[in-house]
């Protein structure tokens, strides 16, 4: 049941941490996009 | 007579595992020939699983060149790594930059990880009889995968060879040869795992969706060559066990989009790609010992590693279309199926499959951009895993 449930918090903090890298990546591309327009 | 004994060794310590074993390299060796599944590391993979089931082998052991290989290459994570270099001198992030939307399908399908690794840790709850047990080689009440285990069974779903091996060799260096098989092969039966997964989760109408080629977007040498770096910076301040895994990555991208290297980029994509694959191939075959690969759990790591990909696929697709509800102008669904990380193929067939539905429909571009999305975030996922359980 430990092992178990590890893996339920493992799987929270996860997918909701994937979720908030590329969530910061994403404003970060689009800030970059905004400084470095192409002419 | 002790000569002859010597020379006969071979045949009297033939047991049928390693019989089964030698078959299994040959299965493989055969489907990367003719079905092309893979063939640059299904075939070393192959014949690395039969030199090491040879009894009495010298190819493996203190001084065997696949043990030799395996200390320089895998403990140490080198050729995960080096591979991460070729791989990121590959990718052309453009498609995903114009589009940067795309990440969060890169995100969404990496649930499969997460899912499958509860799948592999919930055999945990099954007690399992004294008499079974102690068949199974584990001490009572021992599960048969531990925590860091159940992670390194999960990182399958990454559908991301690399990181399979990068964690794997980390939280189960005794099963990363059935863990890399599965990840390889799955990753060679995508055009046979996505499509009926995608054609159950979305409708005619679903698929035929129209997406903007590039959104009218333009990007920047500057933007090019920002990214990889930004993306290393940031990514390692945030999980510092992740810098080896998408620094490498990154690396061969800025080499890639600098521009003044291209020599050196060729050299990443072709030269070290190929020669580490080689490497990496026939050492990864050489952990397939059988009694260490006929296993209960070997079956486990292969069962849990096919539906990871379509937890991958289901999550993806219907994160798409969740997000959907709250757009205008609508994104393909099918898009969302290409976060999985298996590039470039899962773009290709997710066009393949717009097409059918409609021949002038072209989803390609989104869907790469998915696709090195979904690159990136096994990459992160990978090192969520690892940075949680270290």
């Amino acid at each position: 049941m430990e092992i178990f449930l590890g893996a339920l918090e493992v799987m929270g903090f996860g997918v909701g941490g994937v979720f908030l890298v590329l969530t910061i990546f994403y404003f970060l591309v689009k800030l970059m996009l905004r400084l470095f327009p192409e002419k | 007579m002790d000569k002859l004994q010597s020379l006969l060794n071979g045949f009297t310590n033939f047991t049928w595992q390693h019989g089964v074993m030698l078959l299994i390299g040959i299965v493989l060796i055969y489907l990367a020939i003719k079905k092309e599944y893979e063939p640059m590391l299904l075939l070393p993979i192959g014949f690395g699983a039969i030199l090491t089931n040879i009894p009495g082998s010298t190819a493996v052991g203190e001084h065997g060149f696949l043990t030799v290989l395996y200390n320089a290459g895998i403990v140490n994570e080198l050729f995960p790594i080096l591979i991460f270099v070729a791989v990121g001198a590959m990718i052309d992030f453009s498609p995903l930059l114009k589009q940067p939307v795309t990440l969060f399908f890169g995100a969404a399908a990496q649930f499969g990880i997460f899912a499958s690794m509860l799948m592999a840790a919930s055999t945990n709850l099954i007690e399992l009889p004294e008499a079974i047990s102690s068949l199974l080689g584990l001490a009572p009440g021992e599960g048969l995968f531990s925590l860091k285990e159940a992670a390194a069974v999960g990182i399958i779903g990454a559908a991301d060879g690399p990181t399979s091996i990068f964690v794997g060799t980390k939280f189960a260096p005794k099963y990363i040869g059935a863990i890399t098989v599965a990840a390889y092969s799955y990753m060679a039966l995508v055009p046979l795992i996505q499509p009926p997964v995608i054609k159950a989760l979305t409708t005619k109408k679903e698929r035929q969706i129209r997406m903007d080629v590039d959104y009218g977007v333009k990007v920047s040498k500057t933007v090019l060559i920002l990214f990889p770096i930004v993306v290393t910076i940031v990514a390692g301040i945030i999980a510092p066990i992740s810098v080896p895994l998408i620094g490498s990555l990154m690396f061969g991208n800025l080499i890639r989009e600098c521009g003044v290297l291209e020599r050196l980029s060729q050299t990443a994509q072709n030269e070290l790609g190929n020669l580490v694959t080689l490497l990496l191939g026939i050492t990864i075959g050489s952990t397939m010992a059988a009694e260490q690969f006929l296993t209960v759990q070997t079956f486990l790591i292969l069962g849990i590693g096919l539906l990871a990909f379509v937890f991958d696929t289901a999550f993806g697709v219907l994160f798409a279309k969740f997000v959907n509800l709250f757009l205008k102008k609508k994104i393909n669904p099918m898009i969302g199926g290409c976060g999985i990380s298996a590039f470039p193929m899962s773009a290709r067939i997710v066009q393949k499959m717009a097409q059918k539905e409609d021949p002038t429909n072209f989803v390609l571009m989104p869907a790469i951009g998915a696709n090195v999305a979904g690159q990136i975030g096994s990459v992160i996922a990978g090192a969520i895993i690892l940075a949680l359980l270290s």
